[in-house]
């Protein structure tokens, strides 16, 4: 029996690690954290008050749920209070009424089902070196003209641009919604909506933009962990693997933190790629092209994240049940100053905050009656150019807090506590460098196969045995599952030999 | 009186000329019409001051096609370059860093800045240079058609993938990531000096709307590596006579083939009929008819106010218009009674003879930026100078000197609209003076004249729509087959009959000819004349 060592516990690592099993390996995951789940894993930041893990949308792979048997329910998510002029409204109500919504939704449904055979596949290599991947390139190349000629320009057309130009190609008339639309080609990443290549992520994400899960990130979690035990897997949470082992150009297993090793046949990487590859990996064994490659991975997180423990429900003027809510600058150029200020090494002082309250639909995750808020709160630097102090954390979650009541007057005197991880904390929590939540920025030159590295995204790795499969491998990062999933495929199709 | 020609220019812009001259040396019968009454367009040589002369729009050379050179024989209408060779970069803290042709002195300098990056320096100029040849064919060939399910194009593609893979997959990786990356991000895998690294940077932005820091421009950075004069590369270097002078001698070179070339004419709008271009009609009421018409300026100019609107389908109208113009520049040319003297580095001296630049830090240039995208000029500005006298003494009255400025970022659309240029205009001129007062301090006492042109004054003067120096922005969904719109970058427009030759197709801007060149080829190919 082949044995697996999954390096990582979060959710593409739960996934890789049950279809491992299912498909007849001995599986074990190695979680540095007390509980599975990273970036997904429920935190109880104040005693009795959880929020369920940092990513307030999933776009979990539906067929996954079928094929792990993992029982989960989808829903639609929530609608999106946003903040035009007038104070908030809902986005769902208003998305309909404004002109450009339906070509723009019209481009998006018809690429879907092109775009999921492009996500569900490993990527293409850069230079096709045998007849079978020459062929599937070519596959790919017919798939895209079947798009016809008009999308398909389109779809050639869009990537490099800056989401606020495509955005306003159909939005310009609504200033307030052109911003949350763009706000998804650039929150957690390095970039403004007036950055180039914006326009890729925002396709990436209106593309796997899909239901949601009953009990988000938490439930899938839960879900996930069932599901391996089930299937036979071993998970070993609060245990760190400080090496990954390799005998002659071999990955032979993984040494614990406590002196153990763990013998493998396989070892898959799902944490962050610059972890596993400059850290657990001993340097002698990577050819210097391939570090340089590593070293060179941009992951700067722009991204706070402040939980919020309520003594009731808040109340936001005019939404008083919202689940979700997007404070943004007003406009596009409000999300850019916003984003400016990291340029410098300063945080926004006027932030743009994604905020949830998962208690509405999730009442158990604080005491009775009591509420939590989960905001994530950008842009906010790794470095701050003054150092992050304690001045500094109180100074920003001010910032955040003043913000929060523009909308909700009495929400302050509602806070019975507060946690406040900044991109130190994120780092520091979850292990992803820089305290980038997509452990690789999304950017036009880290996706696809160059994700996260020209070497490493085909999933395998140069160390035969040594494979990667967290978010910094294609698709991307988020809550999707599929880079987990495409790497167990890999993997697969060498145990079967 | 109506002479039926086969093909009609509008805008003797130095790619209408270029064309011109192509198909007049291929036994066409050409008229050029030129609204200014010079020819050449932003290429120009401008006396506004008594014994001075300015290239008042572009300044420098060094894309101009070999072949084109050659072909149309500028030598003897009058072209030659005069090189370059040095860059120099003051800091306002006395700081310089000087980089001639010395390579051991270069190697010194940017020691001073971080031994490190002077190690790197000369690997990074081969690996650009090397990485400029991949990309070269791309400028002197029409752009490939992804879309086309036309065997030829398929070919074409598979071909130019071969091209490009030939070099091998980690060259090819450098290429995908030199497209897409920032010049700051793709530098800082090279440098470790923040500063040497803004001052390598600038290249990447100049003429766009876009910073140092903006994904897209590792690519244009790349785009200054492929100049060559004479056949060397990387060299940039000064028309003699002024860049005006580039214009006269394809003018020359066109009239000696046949051309008439036209000027104080400018075009009211292009003759439709039957749904096909047929000639123009000048603003003095002239009519002049031709079996093709090629339009030399802009997008948006050819097709909004030439043809109009109402001659348009739909989707044309649409995707002529969502092509980006964006102005983000401005010049400023100054005539001077004596040599500036820099406070880093006092008197005269082989860093004033090549280009200097004003890029003090990833910061300085990002807040410059910054400053443009909320709709005000930079208060402290990116700057390229050249002193063109100390290269060309005849530019100026003996012991006197120009001083060529160009200025980023000076966007069109202004927070209070561009039609508030000219009140902003001689504020903008102050911003430039003060923040180079700092570095120059005898700069304000030997000032005889200041020529400031803005965005505006780009497009009053120059035609040129919203001041956009490359006739719409550089930006990688406008290049290639997307240039000016996607199914009509072959120079062929979806009106019949009407051709385009301009900086706005492919290959774009700055003075390369190739638009002007590939446009009257592929015409000629196409048997229409």
């Amino acid at each position: 029996m082949t044995a697996v060592i999954v390096v990582g516990g979060g959710h593409n690592g739960l996934v890789a690690a049950c279809k491992l099993a299912r498909a007849g390996a001995r599986v074990t995951v190695v979680e540095r954290a007390s509980a599975a789940g990273g970036l997904c894993r429920p935190i109880e930041f104040a005693p009795g008050y959880v929020v369920p893990g940092v990513f307030h949308d999933l776009a979990f792979d539906p067929k996954l749920i079928t094929e792990l048997a993992l029982g989960l329910e989808q829903v639609d998510p929530p609608t999106t209070w946003i903040d035009g002029s007038g104070g908030l409204r809902s986005v769902a109500a208003n998305l309909a009424d404004v002109a450009g919504a339906e070509a723009w939704r019209g481009f998006i449904d018809r690429l879907r089902p092109f775009a999921r055979e492009i996500f569900t596949a490993p990527p293409p290599p850069l230079l096709p070196t045998s007849t079978s991947e020459f062929w599937k390139l070519g596959r790919t190349g017919l798939g895209l003209r079947r798009l016809g000629r008009t999308d398909m320009t389109e779809l050639l057309r869009v990537p490099p641009m800056c989401a606020a130009d495509w955005v306003n190609e159909h939005f310009a008339d609504d200033p307030a919604l052109a911003e949350w639309i763009a706000s998804a080609g650039v929150l957690h990443d390095f970039a403004g909506p007036w950055s180039a290549g914006t326009a890729a992520n925002l396709l990436l994400a209106s593309m796997l933009r899909g239901r949601s899960i009953r009990g988000g990130g938490a439930g899938l979690i839960a879900a996930l962990v069932a599901a391996c035990e089930r299937d036979g897997v071993a998970i070993r949470t609060g245990t760190r693997v400080v090496r990954i082992a390799v005998e002659s150009g071999r990955a032979t297993g993984v040494a614990l933190g406590d002196g153990e090793f763990l013998k493998a046949d396989v070892v898959l990487a799902t944490c962050d790629p610059r972890t596993a590859m400059l850290d657990l990996v001993d340097a002698v064994h990577l050819p210097m092209k391939v570090e340089q490659q590593f070293m060179s991975i941009r992951a700067r997180g722009t991204t706070a994240w402040l939980m919020l423990a309520l003594d009731g429900a808040p109340k936001f003027s005019g939404a008083p049940d919202a689940e979700r809510l997007y404070l943004g600058g007003g406009s596009l150029d409000g999300l850019e100053r916003a984003f400016d200020a990291v340029k410098y090494g300063e945080f926004s002082q006027r932030p743009v905050l994604d905020v949830a309250v998962p208690t509405i639909a999730t009442p158990e995750l604080a005491p009775a009656g009591h509420h939590v808020v989960s905001v994530l709160a950008s842009f906010v630097p790794y470095e701050l150019r003054a150092g992050w102090t304690e001045t500094s954390r109180a100074d920003l979650q001010q910032l955040v807090l003043t913000r929060l009541a523009e909308y909700a007057p009495t929400l302050r005197d509602q806070v019975v506590t507060t946690q406040l991880w900044t991109p130190v904390e994120l780092e520091q929590q979850f292990g992803v460098n820089g305290g980038c939540l997509h452990h690789v920025e999304h950017a036009l030159d880290q996706l696809f196969f160059m994700r996260p590295t020209p070497s490493t995204a085909r999933y395998a790795s140069p160390i035969a045995g040594l494979y990667l499969g967290g978010s910094g491998n294609h698709p991307c990062g988020g809550v999707t599952g599929l880079p987990g999933m495409l790497a167990a495929n890999e993997i697969m199709k060498v145990l079967s030999r | 009186m109506t002479t039926t020609y086969d093909a009609i220019v509008v805008g003797a812009g130095h790619n209408g000329l270029t064309c011109a001259a192509y198909l007049a040396k291929a036994g066409r019968k050409v008229l050029v019409v030129e609204s200014r009454d010079q020819v050449g367009g932003a290429t120009t040589t401008e006396e506004h001051h008594p014994g001075f002369k300015y290239s008042a729009c572009s300044y420098v050379v060094s894309l101009l096609r070999p072949w084109i050179i050659r072909d149309l024989n500028l030598p003897k209408f009058g072209y030659e370059v005069l090189p370059l060779e040095s860059t120099f970069s003051p800091f306002p803290d006395g700081r310089y860093l000087y980089r001639g042709t010395d390579a051991g002195e270069n190697r010194r300098n940017l020691a001073k800045f971080s031994p490190h990056d002077a190690e790197v320096y000369p690997l990074f100029s081969q690996a650009m240079s090397e990485l400029g040849r991949m990309v070269k064919p791309i400028i002197d060939s029409p752009a490939p058609q992804p879309t086309s399910l036309n065997p030829a194009e398929v070919l074409n593609l598979l071909r130019l993938g071969r091209v490009m893979g030939s070099a091998g997959e980690d060259a090819l990786a450098a290429n995908l990531k030199m497209l897409t990356m920032s010049a700051v991000d793709f530098l800082g895998e090279w440098f470790e000096n923040d500063d040497l690294i803004a001052l390598l940077s600038v290249s990447g932005i100049i003429g766009t709307f876009l910073g140092i820091r903006s994904p897209g421009t590792a690519y244009v950075l790349l785009h200054h590596y492929m100049g060559e004069i004479d056949g060397s590369f990387r060299a940039w270097g000064l028309p003699k006579g002024g860049t005006g002078q580039i214009a006269y001698a394809i003018a020359d070179s066109a009239r000696s083939f046949g051309a008439e070339i036209m000027t104080n004419a400018p075009v009211d709008h292009v003759i439709m009929e039957g749904g096909e271009a047929r000639g123009v009609v000048l603003e003095n009421g002239d009519e002049h008819r031709a079996k093709v018409v090629i339009s030399g300026v802009d997008p948006h100019r050819t097709f909004l106010k030439l043809v109009g609107e109402d001659h348009l389908d739909e989707e044309t109208a649409r995707q002529v218009k969502r092509f980006k113009m964006r102005g983000s520049s401005g010049k400023v040319n100054l005539a001077l009674d004596a040599l500036p003297d820099f406070a880093c580095l006092p008197g005269f001296g082989p860093h004033l003879q090549g280009d200097i630049t004003i890029a003090p830090g990833i910061d300085y240039l990002e807040r410059a930026y910054d400053d443009a995208k909320y709709g005000a000029f930079s208060k402290r500005p990116f700057m390229d100078i050249v002193i063109p006298t100390l290269t060309d003494p005849t530019m100026a009255p003996p012991g006197k000197h120009v001083m060529s400025i160009f200025v980023q970022y000076a966007p069109y659309k202004l927070a209070e609209g561009p039609q508030d240029w000219p009140n902003q205009r001689e504020a903008f001129g102050d911003a430039v003076i003060d923040t180079l007062a700092e570095y120059i301090p005898n700069l304000r006492d030997i000032i005889l004249h200041r020529h400031v042109l803005t965005p505006w004054d780009l497009e009053q003067e120059y035609g040129l729509t919203e001041g956009n120096i490359f006739h719409g922005e550089l930006s990688l969904e406008q290049l290639a087959f997307l240039r000016p719109m996607a199914g009509w970058a072959r120079y062929q427009t979806p009106i019949r009959k009407l051709w385009m030759c301009g900086s706005g197709t492919h290959p774009g801007g700055g003075i390369m000819g190739s638009p002007g060149a590939l446009c009257a080829q592929t015409l000629l190919q196409s048997r229409s004349i």
